[in-house]
């Protein structure tokens, strides 16, 4: 996983008070290069999206885009309430294709006119394809980051631009994993974020909805299930809470730095191991070093029930050679032996 | 198991340097004559299965390996087809009695897929529908709390031991496999090592084992070459895809060893395997329907309700140690009968008091319990506290008036809910034939307003209900 542009914001949400993800925000270059700078040493696990996946979700877009974007007008026709061929449609990777600055920024400034021509009243298209939407961090180093929703789909109801993401991982019957879902809701509740941004610009009287749409693929081959509306209040607030955790981290990490890179005060810095971050983040193993022998090392649920003690003082209590300091400790060491006893195990004296 | 206990047998299983087990007796019954095992991998997101391994599980796997699993072209799928469909003809012959050993739920989601791609495909050959509708026969009867079909090895010894791990890592089959095996010394450090390539039917992609965009290239180069070059590619790719399909199926192999080496009884679960055994039974003879109508979606929830409960009780019933877990939550009592009320002895009525040192019990008025390891069954008539910071029970016996041994005074009982789990079969098929608004309708119909009686409803409620 990387940690730029929505990405950053989304695993930003998901651990807002690690310190050591806010210095791989702001450090240029890879969270793998950030890895074996601080560690010194190559990263020697899975790392990144693979060929394949990159390949299938490539196709997947293409395929949906093709022929003015046909599978994606006939998803959106009832959602539109018009027929799909009079759906009006803007691919703006036609006009500015790529992922380089330039281009995003010459697709933010079209993104941009689209928006204001649809407040205005004047034409303007009921999907855009590849629109460009920016967070502003500023003022500081990252001052903004890029966000990039696949699509942005005009409602209806008030004519306001709701951001959609298209995913190329298959889902049966449109019902999606819980932890699948989770993540895309707070990529899209990111894109809300910057779309609220962008109208704001225009208009502050403009409301923006909490609302995105996810369209997943089907099973068979490379078509699109019909779009799913999400309620991402939830979504919103993580992020909102993950951006004003950055600024604080950016803040801390400028101190301590003084000019220098930012990977050169992770040692400084404060980790907030979790288990979600095993799964997510390349710092993992070196942040959870730092919690060896201690019970989060066991996972959160046995973090919240030993709290700060560590598995040697727990052995301790079970054997007695510590004395239990409270109540809790004393509950702790009768049914660690009550347990020692069912399991066979000799205590140690 | 509520967190305290989880987290002090982890702390156990790094004491011990091994598994800690948390039953006593198995969630799965013993292997029917029909058992395979299935291993899979997939391709990351396309989610086409490139490889399978399959076949009993006392001898070599047969191997497949699709150079080109996302083309058109299934033929490379017929051996598969085929033994899917023997085992789904034995297991007929043998009324619906089978066992599918998977390594994890990764393998049963690229099955369901498969299943989902060529159910109903009509350019696919007659056998890979079949096999489409085995699939997802099979990945429906999984869904089914307590089925006894689908071994899902890595979710049994989850759900069977502790180790001292992070919940979030014992997904990984292989790293639970480090703390069963008593071979390895330090099962800590030999099993977060062997977390760093992938035990979830996919292709590692490693630093040292870039498996999975090796082989994406090499299909690349393949479908440009020709003659020798093309046979060499494709070669390689089919020695990589044997390697981790074979890696998967002993995984598979041996975390079913290591689940059967726990030497649980299979107990109790009778009333689990004749409901799972009926269900295959009837979609491998009749075919696969998904409920789609809300009336059969309704019976397909109470269904699932029904297992759920049945799965519980069942587990309950046939293991103490969950029931002293079940105990600190107060879902069964364990107490001592203080006294008996039975005018004529085995005869009804017969009423009791339990007396349990239990402060908190989650039993309410008017639940039918049964009393463990017996056929006494009754109905809780009142609960109070006791002095000694124990509750009091009494309950009304409806059944087992006989059981003497428990109905007399001083005698140790444990007491939990009966289940009420069932299907109403006879109310869905009303509802199927009248189809109410509440079913079927997108809203509530308009009534005419009509003359109040003036009373009230609990009132009426409070008249018709039953002594």
């Amino acid at each position: 996983m990387t940690v730029k542009g929505s990405t950053a914001l989304v695993r930003l949400a998901g651990n807002p008070s690690c310190e050591i993800l806010g210095a791989m925000v702001m450090q240029e270059g890879s969270e793998k290069k950030f890895y074996e700078r601080i560690v010194g040493e190559p990263y020697d696990r899975e790392f990144g999206e693979r060929q394949s996946s990159k390949r299938r979700g490539t196709q997947f877009e293409q395929n949906v885009f093709a022929g003015d974007a046909r599978l994606l007008r006939e998803s959106f026709s009832p959602f539109l309430g018009i027929d799909a061929d009079t759906i009006i449609v803007r691919n703006l990777f036609d006009d500015y294709p790529g992922t380089k600055d330039d281009s995003r920024v010459a697709r933010l400034r079209i993104t941009r006119g689209i928006l204001a021509d649809a407040v205005a009243g004047r034409p303007a298209p009921h999907i855009i394809v590849q629109p460009q939407l920016l967070l502003p961090t500023s003022p500081g180093p990252r001052p903004y980051f890029f966000i990039a929703p696949d699509v942005l789909v005009r409602s209806p109801v008030d004519g306001v631009y709701l951001p959609g993401d298209l995913k190329s991982f298959i889902v049966r019957e449109n019902e999606v994993a819980k932890g699948d879902l989770a993540r895309v809701r707070l990529q899209l509740g990111a894109q809300v974020l910057a779309l609220m941004h962008e109208y704001h610009c225009i208009d502050p009287s403009i409301t923006v909805g909490s609302n995105g749409m996810l369209i997943f693929s089907r099973p068979n081959g490379l078509n699109p299930h019909a779009p799913r509306v999400e309620d991402l209040g939830g979504a919103i607030e993580a992020i909102r809470i993950g951006i004003t955790a950055f600024l604080q981290h950016r803040q801390r990490i400028n101190e301590l730095r003084a000019g220098a890179e930012p990977f050169t005060v992770a040692a400084d810095l404060s980790p907030n191991f979790q288990d979600a971050c095993l799964t997510t983040c390349v710092m993992a193993q070196w942040c959870r070093q730092r919690v060896a022998g201690q019970a989060s090392d066991m996972g959160e649920i046995a973090s919240e029930v030993l709290g700060d003690m560590s598995i040697q003082h727990v052995i301790g209590l079970m054997a007695g050679t510590i004395e239990p300091a409270n109540d809790y400790e004393r509950i702790v060491a009768v049914q660690l032996r009550e347990l020692a006893a069912k399991h066979n195990t000799e205590r140690v004296a | 198991m509520n967190a305290f206990d989880d987290t002090l047998c982890r702390v156990m299983a790094r004491h011990m340097n091994r598994a800690i087990p948390t039953r006593i007796s198995s969630g799965l019954s013993s292997d029917p004559d029909v058992s395979i095992g299935i291993a899979t991998i997939k391709i990351v997101t396309e989610d086409q299965i490139q490889a399978i391994a399959f076949g009993s599980l006392d001898g070599e796997p047969e191997v497949i390996v699709r150079l080109d699993p996302i083309g058109r072209d299934v033929s490379d799928l017929v051996p598969f087809a085929n033994f899917m469909d023997q085992t789904a003809s034995h297991a007929l012959a043998a009324d619906g009695a089978l066992r599918v050993w998977i390594p994890h739920s990764v393998t049963l989601e690229a099955l369901d897929i498969l299943g989902h791609r060529y159910w109903q495909n009509q350019t696919a050959p007659d056998a890979v529908v079949r096999m489409g509708k085995i699939c997802r026969i099979l990945a429906h009867e999984a869904t089914f709390p307590g089925q006894q079909v689908v071994a899902d090895v890595s979710a049994l010894l989850q759900d069977h031991v502790v180790t001292g791990l992070a919940p979030i890592e014992e997904g990984h089959l292989d790293a639970m496999l480090a703390w069963l095996d008593p071979a390895v010394r330090d099962p800590l450090t030999e099993s977060r090592e062997r977390i760093r390539l992938p035990a979830s039917g996919i292709l590692p992609n490693t630093p040292d084992y870039p498996s999975d965009d090796r082989v994406d290239r090499l299909r690349k180069e393949a479908k440009r070459a020709t003659g020798h070059r093309r046979a060499i590619l494709e070669a390689d790719i089919e020695a990589t895809l044997r390697r981790w399909v074979l890696r998967e199926w002993r995984l598979l192999i041996g975390a079913r060893q290591a689940f059967l080496g726990l030497g649980l009884p299979s107990v109790g679960l009778d009333g689990l395997v004749k409901d799972s055994t009926a269900r295959m039974n009837n979609a491998l003879a009749n075919g696969h329907y998904p409920a789609r109508r809300p009336d059969k979606l309704a019976v397909l929830l109470a269904e699932m309700e029904a297992g759920l409960e049945k799965a519980e009780l069942a587990a309950l019933e046939s293991d103490p140690a969950l029931r002293e877990q079940a105990q600190h939550a107060g879902g069964v009592v364990r107490g001592v009968v203080s006294d008996v009320r039975q005018p004529r002895r085995n005869f009804k009525p017969c009423s009791i008091d339990v007396d349990s040192d239990q402060g908190v019990i989650r039993f309410r008025v008017d639940d039918k319990v049964r009393v463990v390891g017996s056929n006494v069954t009754g109905i809780v008539r009142s609960l109070s506290s006791m002095p000694t910071g124990g509750t009091k029970v009494s309950i009304e016996i409806t059944g087992g008036f006989r059981q003497a041994g428990i109905l007399s005074v001083d005698s140790q009982l444990e007491v939990l809910r009966e289940g009420y789990g069932f299907v109403n079969h006879r109310a869905f098929k009303l509802v199927s034939q009248h189809q109410p608004w509440v079913f079927f309708g997108e809203g509530a119909p308009t009534i005419a307003a009509g003359t109040s009686s003036g009373r009230s409803a609990l009132a009426i409620a409070t008249e018709v209900r039953r002594p």
